[in-house]
């Protein structure tokens, strides 16, 4: 009997994106959380004594220009040495595209797989064979598990290899391959990586997909980690998964129905968050905060959402000392009707206004016409912020009308508000 | 919607005060009021009416909160009236002014639009200070056109600050000036985050070159390490040189006294001191046997002095028994006289007891023979203590018995029968059928008290009610009229009384319309004659006469000829001259033809509405006398529907009263036969029991009194057969206690026998009884337990005599033997008075025979261990002389003496040996290892001085080195920190996930940026649309206004482009040339006062068109205005009377004046407001 772990898409030193400061945020716990995560695995792999590590690729981010990130996983790597615990990785997209990948002093016990050709490693000790290969470069469009070595029989046959499988949504299609493929290798297990959310996509043979150890963002939800498989004597495989996570990301949908008021959200918000926070033991969280439900109120969530998401924060730091950061409050509330909402204004006048948003929507040329022009900033912010969403909003994409519209609706109601 | 009158019912000062606003048409009501006549008060009312009250008020001065009133008959446009009142509460604050019934909100918004407060004072009211504000807001505007006119035609006056507030925010997050805003903030921060992140990130070559440079220091720092070891070898070389120098010479001078010496070495290095310490020792001996033999002399004295001792073992062992056993002797002495004085307090208690027992001489003689035994005792005993139960068991039987035949006899005659149950079951029947009327009677009572009281309040409510019966039977019968019947009558007469009003009405309005026109026909006509078609038309009549006579005159004379050509003439001219006039005056004429036209066409509307109101009236009036009838036919003492429906309600619920009434006394009728009959029963069943009753009990009396007699022969029955089964109970019982009594008597004859036989033996007389028995037996068992003792005392007193003797006996054996021995002893011991002074004075003398043995025995014993010392310290002695001998031999010594000297010259040549290896060890540590002699001969021929000047430059060199060397190593260390630091703990990431955070909220700034941008620009543009789409016919009308406002100084207001491409509003005057166009904020106040009024009312009549119209309400807006402008804004506002009501509040009485003088009557209307 022996066992192993299988771990993938470490992105050590990945920044955890949208987290804005908050007053008595911890931030020094924050700030180790992705290195406390690749920690957590080594000691891991330490306490449960296993035979060897396997790393499915992306180590490293692609952008990433530390090199004491680099410094950091070798130290880790020696500590498993230490422990005579033997690593095998591969490169994955994000690894390829790091130049400063390969110039790493890795130390003895861990093996790097080359990126010309599927090899195989073996361990004589256990029977073990682990076959392997790297991404030569970022974008690998071709299945490398074609190539993959024959099982060697008798022995347990492992497959390393970073790959989108059959494709996954949010994920570049790299390396394709499909089960069926895989199966006619013969192999027990295929060690997959690239797919951060985790998942078994078959038993005949084992093909695993364990996600990323430390989720990034509010789209990589839920507990992160890794599998310890253990394979009997008579090659019967069990996967269990080990949450690796110090930061985890979660979704919390407040149904607002009911409030009456603004002042009514975090009241509502509370319970809510609770049950999440019961779930996650000490782990610091981020959370992103739907709200839903139809409510007279919708307008207004859309336009104070900075004050939620402080209000939402206030209670988030009330019922957590270990940290809850509130990472964005999303709006998915619905206008019951639009009828008689707004008063002190003549029908003729408010349809003139929305007629200028109806047009908008027809005559592309429109919005230059009214003097609509956010180039300007645009040219004022640095390249990466200008996202493909971003460019949308500037240059003013349907979902901004319809803000824009809610905003002046929301700005003539208000005036009848005060007329009343 | 106009109002009708406003009616200040409590509000302000005022109480109970109207003010009519029904003249004219619209009509402009002009109200004055000096100062604190109410007019603001006035104004507040009408504002309250229409919106309420609001919470706060200062109008509770002399009506309090709840007692503030104020009504208002409103009229809509299509006619309809509405009279209402406003009271100040928190709900239903609107009320019918007749019915005081809560206003249905659907009926108000038939005259009040779906317009609020504010939207109301902004749109319909105007004082001078809001006049001043809207100038001064086309100013603000910067003449925008577009706003102005929008904002006065929209009644959104403040969407211009309202989309600035939307640019305020926009300024905001991002000025457009740039370098200012949040937006503006955060990008500086977020670039400051990646220029730090870039900061602290390692990049490959950073950390290759600082490897490389660790290991070059690394390297340095081992080379230092290398040459210093060099130096620091040579230095220490010099040094041991330099230091080993004095050793050397001494090590030379030590080998050279050796060699002096001669051969010494084969002595051993202690042998001086082994030859001093033979001698000594040798000494030493000599005098330790000396002082052996002086202590024997002394032991052997000492053993000379000790006397023979005389005791033996055997008499020691006897003394020591006699002292051991002495205590028990002593014991056994003391003892007998004490016994010997119990043993004969026994013997007296025995010949007392004797003398307790009596006169028993059989039992005296018996237990003198023998005892007797404790069986028989025992069985004495158990015959006694049954001999007594039994006697107690048949006492007690004979008493029971004697209690049970004496309550048997008592049972027997206390069993007697009552009355006989035939009786009692009559009676018991009679109650049972009389219990259920029991209750029942007490629910007759009330239902009687209920039923006359029922009477009573239904003959009231007939005779209120006024129904026509007699008696409720016959009420209950009355055919009543159908309520739905009633309800159609209702309707029927209600929509007969609706026609009435509504002919009424629009006769009204025909009238009131018809007078109007008839005032303006009126006031044309006064303006001057005009002639008439008809008058026109008689003078051409008349003219064709006077031709016609003129052709008649010239065919018959011409007498007349002249005259009749004279007043041809002048009929032509006077027909002519009415053409003339008819022509010159057409309009006036078409006009006032129009206006005849119009008050005849009225006037046939007025017939036709009389007529229709007559046959209104008609119809009601026919269907009031079929209501009538009805009514009649349905005995109704009623009028109104409404009464008529409740009177049958009323009488419906009398109708079922009554039948209740009636049901109720039927119940009651019952329910009286019902006790009448039971109570028959109950005294023929009391009767028949023996119990004397009448027909003039009371039900409940006789019930009572019946269950009272039958409870009483149910608890006798009951009693008698409850002694009954006791006395059999207690019948059985005699039986058996007589037969257990037997039982007993025959039990005690037996045990009677057995008893005697028992005494017999015993030899005490069969008369004693159990008691004297068993006392007399206790007495011998006391008697014998005296016994007992007397003869154990008796035994103890023998057995202390015989030890006395016995031991007196040991002690006269001790004596003899010391007689053979030591008759002197003897003597006093057997002086001695008594054994135990005999036996201690042989002890004494034991013990100094011990004694003396004792101390023999240890001078023995050391003198032999003297001798034994002796003989050891001789064969030491012959030791030392032989080993001395030895010595001597070993240094070819002839004698003592020579022996001593030289072991010292042995001695110095050790000393010197040892010396010289020290110094040499010294040296062979200084030449560290090595051959020490090339050492030796090195240090030897150096020269000290050229040694000491070699060592200071080896030092100096090593200092320099050394510091290079720490130098290189600070460096190093430098360098390893730096290393060391170059993993900063994820810091880079840290900082790029707050810059991801601040990234976040860049791009949350900027779509709420874009959004805002959006909305403004889409804001700006839907009002510049509705602008055009609305300005037109506003500026038409607002010029026309102008021009008249401002005396044709101005020709009107256009709209003109700036350079700028943007509309403006600019006034244009009447002489053009240069400077015709007049930008707002070019204009004076007063005249941008009448522009922005000429804007409102144009608005105004624009909203009028396609709305409800709503009173215009003006407060001394004409402050700043001339005579002149003042008579051309009233002009205006007359003319706005034609489309809706213009209530004109002032207190300038010269307005009124100037009005009075300037307008038509017919379409302005004064009040006034009295001052206090």
């Amino acid at each position: 009997m022996f066992r192993f772990i299988h771990a993938a898409d470490i992105h050590l030193d990945s920044p955890l994106l949208g987290l804005r400061g908050y007053d008595s945020a911890p931030s020094q716990r924050l700030r180790s959380a992705p290195r406390r995560a690749l920690e957590n695995l080594v000691d891991f792999a330490i306490r449960s004594n296993v035979d060897f590590l396997l790393i499915a690729g992306d180590v490293f981010d692609g952008n990433w220009r530390d090199f004491a990130t680099g410094q950091f996983f070798v130290k880790q790597m020696a500590k498993l040495r230490d422990c005579k615990i033997p690593v095998y990785l591969i490169a994955g997209n994000h690894d390829a595209e790091n130049k400063m990948t390969r110039s790493l002093p890795y130390p003895d016990n861990v093996h790097m797989f080359e990126s010309g050709v599927a090899t195989t490693e073996r361990i004589e000790s256990i029977e073990v064979a682990i076959h392997g290969q790297s991404f030569a470069t970022q974008a690998v469009t071709e299945d490398l598990s074609i190539r993959y070595p024959k099982q060697v029989p008798g022995w347990f046959n492992i497959g390393l290899l970073h790959t989108s499988c059959t494709g996954r949504d949010g994920h570049e299609n790299y390396a394709p391959c499909t089960i069926e493929g895989l199966r006619t290798r013969g192999y027990d297990y295929w060690a997959l990586g690239h797919i951060h959310k985790r998942e078994v996509l078959c038993q005949e043979p084992w093909v695993v997909f364990p996600g990323n150890i430390q989720g990034r963002h509010a789209k990589e939800t839920g507990a992160k980690g890794c599998y310890l498989v253990s394979v009997s004597d008579d090659s019967k495989i069990t996967a269990e998964f080990e949450p690796l996570d110090t930061l985890r990301w979660e979704k919390v949908r407040v149904d607002v129905q009911s409030a009456r008021s603004l002042e009514d959200i975090p009241g509502l918000f509370s319970t809510k968050l609770q049950e999440t926070l019961d779930q996650c033991e000490d782990r610091l969280l981020a959370v992103r905060v739907e709200l839903v439900g139809e409510s007279q109120l919708h307008r207004k969530f859309r336009i104070e959402r900075e004050r939620i998401v402080q209000e939402c924060q206030s209670v988030a730091t009330g019922l957590s000392v270990e940290g809850v950061w509130i990472e964005k409050v999303v709006c998915s509330t619905r206008m019951p009707s639009l009828e008689n909402e707004v008063q002190g204004v003549s029908e003729e006048a408010i349809q003139a206004i929305l007629g200028v948003f109806e047009e908008s929507k027809t005559n592309p040329d429109f919005l230059k016409k009214i003097q609509f022009d956010m180039m300007d900033l645009r040219a004022k912010l640095p390249s990466e912020l200008r996202s493909v969403e971003l460019d949308e909003y500037l240059d003013g994409a349907s979902s901004v009308v319809e803000l824009a519209k809610e905003r002046v609706l929301e700005l003539l109601a208000s005036q009848g508000e005060e007329s009343r | 919607m106009r109002v009708r009158q406003l009616d200040l019912i409590a509000f302000g000062h005022f109480t109970n005060r109207s003010i009519d606003l029904s003249q004219g048409h619209y009509g402009l009501h002009m109200i004055y009021g000096p100062n604190e006549a109410g007019k603001s008060s006035s104004l507040r009312a009408l504002t309250s009416l229409l919106f309420g009250f609001p919470q706060r008020t200062d109008d509770n001065f002399l009506h309090s909160n709840k007692d503030l009133r104020v009504g208002a008959t409103l009229e809509s446009r299509d006619g309809k009236a509405l009279a209402c009142v406003r009271r100040k509460a928190k709900t239903a604050t609107l009320l019918h002014a007749e019915s005081s019934q809560e206003l249905p909100l659907a009926l108000w918004n038939q005259f009040l639009p779906n317009i609020q407060q504010d939207q109301f004072l902004r749109m319909f009211g105007l004082n001078h200070v809001s006049l001043r504000d809207g100038g001064a807001e086309l100013v603000r505007g910067g003449g925008d056109s577009g706003q102005a006119l929008f904002s006065s035609a929209s009644g959104i006056a403040n969407l211009q600050q309202k989309r600035e507030s939307l640019e305020e925010r926009i300024e905001e997050i991002y000025a457009r000036s740039g370098r200012r805003g949040r937006l503006y903030d955060k990008l500086k921060d977020y670039k400051a985050l990646r220029e730090e992140e870039k900061k602290v990130s390692l990049t490959m070559d950073h950390w290759r070159r600082l490897e490389s440079q660790l290991t070059e220091a690394s390297k340095q720092i081992d080379d230092h390490k290398t040459q210093l070891d060099s130096l620091q070898r040579s230095l220490l070389e010099a040094q041991r040189v330099q230091r080993s120098i004095p050793t050397v010479t001494k090590y030379l001078d030590r080998e050279q006294a050796i060699r002096a010496l001669g051969q010494l070495s084969k002595l051993p290095r202690d042998f001086e001191e082994r030859v001093q310490k033979a001698f000594k020792k040798k000494g030493e001996k000599h005098i330790a046997i000396q002082g052996i033999e002086a202590e024997l002399s002394n032991f052997q004295m000492k053993l000379a002095q000790i006397p023979e001792s005389i005791w033996s073992d055997e008499q020691d062992l006897r003394v020591n028994k006699l002292i051991s056993e002495l205590g028990l002797y002593l014991q056994s002495f003391d003892e007998l006289p004490k016994l010997k004085t119990q043993c004969d307090q026994l013997t007296r208690q025995a010949t007392q007891k004797w003398q307790q027992i009596g006169s028993l001489d059989s039992l005296k003689q018996r237990l003198e023979s023998e005892r007797i035994p404790t069986s028989q005792k025992k069985w004495v005993d158990a015959l006694a203590k049954r001999y007594e139960t039994i006697e107690k068991q048949i006492a007690d039987a004979q008493l029971r018995l004697g209690r049970l035949r004496k309550k048997l006899d008592d049972d027997s005659s206390s069993i007697a029968s009552k009355a006989s149950d035939e009786s009692l079951k009559l009676l018991e029947q009679q109650v049972h059928n009389a219990r259920p009327l029991s209750s029942r009677r007490q629910e007759l009572m009330e239902l009687t008290q209920d039923s006359d009281r029922g009477h009573k309040r239904i003959c009231q409510s007939i005779q209120r009610w006024k129904v026509r019966v007699e008696g409720i039977d016959a009420l209950a019968q009355f055919p009543l009229a159908n309520p739905t019947s009633i309800d159609r009558w209702e309707k029927e007469l209600e929509k007969r009384s609706d026609a009435v009003e509504k002919s009424k009405s629009e006769l009204d309005a025909i009238v009131r319309k018809k007078s109007a026109k008839q005032r303006e026909f009126e006031r044309e006509t006064k303006k001057g004659h005009v002639p008439t078609r008809q008058e026109w038309e008689t003078s051409i009549r008349s003219r064709d006469e006077a031709f016609g006579l003129l052709a008649e005159q010239r065919q018959a004379t011409t007498q007349r000829w002249s005259e009749c050509v004279q007043a041809y003439e002048d009929n032509k001219q006077a027909a002519d001259q009415i053409a003339a006039e008819l022509l010159d005056q057409a309009d006036l004429v078409a006009h006032r033809e129009q206006l005849q036209q119009s008050i005849d066409e009225l006037q046939a509307q007025m017939d036709e509405a009389t007529v229709a109101l007559e046959e209104s009236k008609n119809q009601y009036r026919a269907s009031q006398q079929a209501w009538q009838a009805f009514l009649a036919e349905h005995q109704i003492d009623v009028q109104s529907p409404e009464a008529a429906q409740e009177w049958v309600q009323a009488v419906t619920v009398l109708q079922r009263e009554a039948q209740d009434l009636l049901d109720k006394k039927h119940r009651i009728e019952q329910t009286a036969s019902a006790i009448q009959h039971a109570s028959v029963g109950l005294i023929e069943g009391l009767q028949a029991c023996g119990s004397a009753s009448d027909h003039h009990d009371d039900f409940d009396a006789l019930l009572i009194r019946a269950e009272s007699v039958l409870r009483k022969a149910t608890e006798e029955r009951g009693k008698a057969q409850a002694v009954q089964k006791q006395r059999q109970l207690d019948q059985q019982e005699h039986d058996e206690q007589a037969s257990d009594l037997q039982g007993l008597t025959d039990q005690f004859l037996e045990l009677k026998k057995q008893w005697w036989e028992a005494l017999k033996a015993i030899a005490i007389p069969q008369e004693a009884t159990p008691l004297q028995v068993q006392t007399i037996l206790e007495q011998v068992s006391e008697l014998q337990q005296i016994s007992d003792q007397i003869e154990s005392t008796q035994g103890t007193i023998s057995q202390c005599q015989e030890q006395v003797r016995n031991y007196e006996a040991a002690v006269s054996i001790a004596i003899d033997w010391l007689a053979s021995r030591n008759p002197e002893a003897v003597a006093e011991v057997s002086s001695q008075s008594n054994a135990e002074s005999k036996v201690r004075l042989l002890e004494s003398y034991g013990k100094q025979t011990s004694k003396d043995k004792s101390q023999r025995g240890s001078l023995e014993q050391f003198q032999e261990q003297a001798h034994e010392r002796l003989r050891k310290a001789s064969e030491e002695l012959g030791m030392l002389v032989r080993e001395l001998q030895e010595m001597m031999d070993i240094a070819d010594a002839n004698s003592e003496e020579r022996l001593l000297e030289l072991a010292r010259n042995s001695r110095e040549f050790h000393l010197l040996d040892s010396d010289r290896k020290d110094l040499r060890e010294r040296l062979q540590d200084e030449c560290n290892s090595r051959d020490i002699e090339p050492f030796i001969e090195k240090v030897r021929q150096a020269d000290a001085d050229q040694l000491a000047i070699d060592i200071q430059n080896l030092g100096e060199q090593l200092v320099g080195l050394q510091q290079s060397r720490e130098q290189a190593i600070k460096s190093h260390s430098a360098l390893q920190r730096d290393y060391d630091q170059l993993d900063t703990g994820g810091k880079a990431s840290m900082l790029a996930t707050q810059a991801s955070g601040i990234g976040i909220e860049i791009e949350e700034a900027l779509q709420e940026l874009a959004t805002l941008r959006l909305a403004s620009a889409a804001l700006t543009a839907g009002i510049e649309r509705y602008r055009s789409a609305n300005e037109d016919p506003i500026l038409k009308l607002a010029s026309e206004s102008f021009s008249q406002m401002t005396l044709g100084r101005f020709r009107g207001i256009e709209i003109a482009l700036d350079d700028a491409g943007k509309h403006l509003l600019v006034g244009r005057r009447s002489q053009d040339g240069p400077g015709s166009e007049v930008l707002v904020e070019q204009m004076s106040d007063g005249t941008r006062d009448q522009l922005y009024l000429a804007l409102r009312l144009a608005s105004l009549q624009q909203w009028n068109a396609a709305h409800e119209p709503m009173p215009l309400v003006v407060d001394d807006i004409l402050v700043h205005f001339d005579d002149d402008r003042s008579i051309q804004t009233l002009k205006q506002l007359v003319q706005l009377s034609d489309q809706t009501q213009v209530i004109f509040f002032t207190h300038h009485q010269h307005l009124i004046e100037l009005a009075k003088e300037s307008l038509p009557a017919d379409k302005v209307f004064f009040h006034e407001l009295a001052a206090g």
